[in-house]
């Protein structure tokens, strides 16, 4: 397969994570709450080491406006990161390296926060490793080009991906997200009772999804699912949104959440093409 | 009863060395009869009192006949609740009923232990005591709610995580209005964990009052309780997913609670139009978590609730709509949900006949967030810790939001008295009153609202304003609408559009329509407007172009003063000051053309103009 071809889709991945969390950012809410508002955790630094009152700093509205103001610089690095994409050749200067660097453990720390946010569950973590690791896998892929390599990688990638969608599908451990639900009875004529049966099944796919990419004999095909998969998924979002009305709200509010998803279609693709090329060759 | 052991242990061996050291057989024996005593009466203290803590109360049936108890067994078997209307304290075998466990659930650290209570009294006191193997509890007591329509209250709120100190004093707050049931919109913990929900039972303690009442609660799920099992095991609320229905009084309030946390569509929506369809009470009201448009502008939309509910609110007549998750303080106007109509923003519009009122958003002892996405419909906004004191008769509802803080001195209201304030306690009180009623819609009044003009901006003086009214109860059968200004008689309309053209005095004007139908049941708006004198030879302003100072010829009007306000062309106000002496020094301002607008005290009289200055 074409380096070109390689390159372009871990950019366009890269760049539309970016972009979408950066827009979110800028424009939207972002879990930091989760942590600067821990009592248990913050107490003590609030009180012990600045010497403020827990129930002032949390009622202050001006340290409000700076959590805020916070997430939004977080939203700029984001932005520079997308851009920093959209020009980084495997030649560029370091500075571009940093500010993907920089991009990538922070969205680390975002998947943190969502992680700690929803209790410390496991898969909530891990769900978003395309998103994350798709960044360093860039990087990888712009320093020492191998391809083997890299397809493991974004086994791995995907397989966490697609196991802690499904762990969350099935209903089993923890409760079906609702998002999950009211996006089928939006986009489709099923009843609730239905959606709930077919995520069940949706979440043993993506389960066993993630172990069946390791099967050289099966991985083309269990890839190609996953691509088609998670790019339906990624545009549900947008697409359920719309069906409340179509209007710019409705793209304010929802468009960011699919184009940080596409990822979950893309980089299945990429490994689907890899596969394919590896095993031709 | 392990630590009065263990201290009547440690209490033994230090005897016994003491004697054994210092003292003869004669008082070996005397310190022992003295050891024995003690032990007697710790183990008379230890077997007093059970161990069944952080009791709650619930309602989750027809709160006139039934009453769930709840709370944490901490040791001990066996507990049975004896309960009955007179009060023998902690006497349980002199109470005239006993229920044993209905439900056992050990879930957040906690063996929750649910013991139902049916076939109670109307409006009547209970008193209850919860005795186990090791003892019995405290007394307690609750009051049933009446089978009647008589007046009730009840306190709204919820989000009581990340800020304890609010969350204490709120639930203070509770022993001392004395509410009939406390509606809580979810998001009690934030990590939704053991320790906090301990803790938070904990302070739910403090609403108990201090002769040992008990205040029920409705509890909602948020986005904080990770499983719908975080109520369901810890209430024993009624459904399993938590979305079910309470009805007090004959058919006085039914109380709503939804669940944002699953699909708003569905299976929720698809019960909550069957229970609306069949539902005859007086008033209706809902509570959720997450609300359908937050107040708060990084939030994100409640489309899904907004979609699947708001129309039903509206159709079905629900008025009181009570909302939580953002952080922060809002009261609407009465509402509908429109689309493409003017004056629509973000799918609402008032409706002062029909519509709900939303309130809200949270902040029992939560962190607090900016309050900066108030809609047209907004009737008032803030940020502060909070709930609502609701009260509710046939005829109204009223709500008052009370400002959660520690108070140094509350004087706690009565047991018989409903609806009152508790001396001492402070209310929120904005721009646009403290108190937000709700009235009852007679179907058969013609309800008239006057669309424009709206009164906000003065009116340059033209010939021909147009008054432009509407009837929203288009059930009432219409007869006639009048149309007065300054009471006087302008004209009348039989059929739509309700619209009249007059002229209009320089001033102050009010304008007044008035529908009447065919069963000469009546209705009045009515708005104030100020006109800009279009013939103003009384006033002058000179020189223009100017430099320096402007001068001014004014009416005289008697114990009046006037000023003069400056803007840029773009409508920036850049100078604002009384006239003193008819004129005003203007040296601060630059080159450039100004509107100036001169008018008195009490805005009757208003003149405008354009000048120019020239360095």
């Amino acid at each position: 397969m074409h380096s070109k071809t390689t390159l372009l889709l871990l950019k366009t991945s890269t760049f539309l994570v970016f972009i979408g969390r950066a827009y979110q950012h800028l424009f939207w809410d972002a879990p930091f709450r989760s942590l600067l508002w821990d009592e248990q955790l913050l107490k003590p630094i609030v009180q012990g080491l600045f010497g403020v009152k827990w129930h002032s700093y949390v009622t202050d509205l001006v340290i409000d406006s700076s959590i805020q103001s916070i997430i939004q610089l977080h939203g700029i690095l984001y932005l520079l990161a997308a851009i920093a994409v959209v020009l980084i050749q495997p030649n560029s200067k370091r500075w571009m390296r940093i500010v993907l660097y920089l991009g990538g453990f922070n969205l680390v720390f975002l998947a943190f926060l969502l992680f700690k946010e929803k209790s410390y569950q496991i898969p909530q973590f891990f769900e978003h490793s395309l998103q994350f690791g798709v960044v360093f896998t860039l990087l990888y892929y712009l320093k020492r080009p191998n391809y083997s390599k890299l397809l493991f990688y974004l086994k791995v990638l995907i397989a966490l991906t697609f196991f802690s969608h499904g762990i969350y599908a099935l209903g089993v451990v923890y409760p079906i997200p609702s998002d999950f639900i009211t996006m089928m009875l939006n986009i489709t004529p099923l009843t609730e009772t239905f959606v709930i049966d077919l995520l069940f099944l949706i979440g043993v796919l993506d389960i066993l999804l993630a172990f069946l990419i390791f099967i050289p004999k099966l991985a083309k095909w269990v890839l190609l699912y996953a691509f088609v998969w998670g790019s339906i998924t990624a545009l549900a979002r947008i697409t359920s949104g719309l069906q409340y009305e179509i209007s710019l709200m409705i793209l304010h509010q929802y468009l960011f959440e699919s184009l940080y998803r596409i990822v979950h279609g893309l980089i299945p693709l990429l490994a689907f093409l890899l596969t394919r090329n590896l095993s031709s060759s | 009863m392990y630590f009065c052991f263990s201290v009547s242990m440690l209490f033994k061996q230090k005897m016994i060395i003491n004697t054994k050291n210092i003292l003869g057989v004669k008082e070996k024996i005397k310190h022992k009869i003295q050891y024995n005593l003690l032990l007697f009466f710790l183990l008379i203290f230890s077997n007093s009192f059970a161990t069944s803590e952080r009791l709650r109360l619930v309602l989750t049936d027809n709160p006139a006949t039934t009453v769930m108890i709840g709370w944490d067994q901490v040791s001990s078997i066996n507990p049975i609740v004896y309960y009955g209307t007179s009060d023998q304290g902690t006497n349980w075998q002199s109470y005239s009923f006993s229920k044993e466990v209905d439900r056992v659930e050990i879930y957040k650290g906690m063996n929750n232990h649910f013991a139902k209570l049916t076939g109670l009294l109307a409006d009547t006191n209970y008193y209850f005591v919860i005795k186990d193997e090791e003892g019995v509890s405290n007394r307690f007591w609750f009051r049933t709610a009446p089978s009647s329509n008589k007046a009730l209250s009840f306190i709204a709120g919820g989000d009581s995580r990340n800020n304890r100190t609010p969350r204490q004093n709120a639930n203070l707050l509770v022993s001392k209005f004395k509410p009939n049931a406390v509606f809580f919109g979810g998001d009690m913990t934030a990590g939704d964990s053991d320790i906090e929900w301990i803790e938070w039972f904990d302070d739910w303690q403090l609403t108990t009052a201090s002769d040992g009442r008990m205040f029920p609660i409705i509890p909602a799920r948020g986005n904080h309780e990770y499983k719908n099992e975080s109520v369901y095991n810890l209430f024993n609320v009624p459904s399993e997913l938590n979305y079910y229905d309470i009805t007090f009084g004959e058919n006085l309030f039914t109380i709503y609670t939804l669940n944002t946390e699953i699909s708003c569509g569905g299976e929720q929506v698809n019960w909550l139009n069957e229970n609306l369809i069949n539902n005859t009470s007086v008033w209706k009201s809902a509570q959720y978590h997450k609300p359908m448009r937050s107040h708060v502008t990084n939030k994100p939309e409640g489309n899904d609730q907004y979609n699947n509910w708001a129309e039903l609110f509206y159709e079905y007549e629900v008025r009181l709509i009570i909302e939580s998750d953002s952080h922060d303080v809002k009261t609407t106007w009465p509402i509908k949900p429109c689309s493409k109509q003017a004056d629509c923003d973000e799918g609402f519009i008032r409706d002062d006949a029909n519509g709900s009122v939303y309130i809200g958003e949270g902040c029992w002892g939560a962190p607090l967030r900016n309050s900066d996405d108030s809609k047209n419909w907004t009737r008032d906004s803030g940020s502060f810790n909070q709930f609502k004191w609701i009260c509710v008769s046939e005829e109204k509802i009223e709500i008052k939001t009370i400002l959660i803080k520690e108070y140094p001195f509350i004087e706690e209201n009565s047991n018989t008295y409903i609806c009152k304030i508790p001396i001492g306690v402070d209310i929120w009180n904005p721009t646009n009153g403290d108190t937000v009623t709700i009235a009852k819609t007679d179907q058969n009044k013609p309800y008239i609202h006057i669309i424009s003009p709206t009164g906000e901006n003065p009116l340059n003086n033209e010939d021909e304003i147009i008054i432009k009214a509407a009837v929203f109860n288009l059930q009432s059968n219409l007869n006639l609408v009048s149309f007065y200004v300054n009471r006087r008689f302008i004209g009348s309309k039989t059929i739509p559009p309700f619209q009249f053209t007059h002229n209009f005095k320089a001033g102050k004007n009010i304008i007044s329509v008035t529908a009447i139908s065919n069963d000469n049941q009546t209705y009045t708006d009515n708005v104030r407007v100020f006109v800009n004198s279009k013939d103003d030879s009384e006033f002058t302003i000179y020189p223009n172009p100017f430099s320096g100072s402007l001068f001014f010829t004014l009416p005289n009007l008697k114990h009046d003063y006037w000023y003069v306000s400056i803007y840029t062309l773009s409508g920036k106000r850049i100078l604002s000051e009384r006239i003193i002496d008819n004129q005003i020094s203007t040296t601060q301002l630059s080159a450039g053309t100004y509107i100036v607008k001169v008018f008195n005290g009490n805005k009757e009289r208003v003149f405008t103009r354009k000048i120019r200055l020239y360095n």
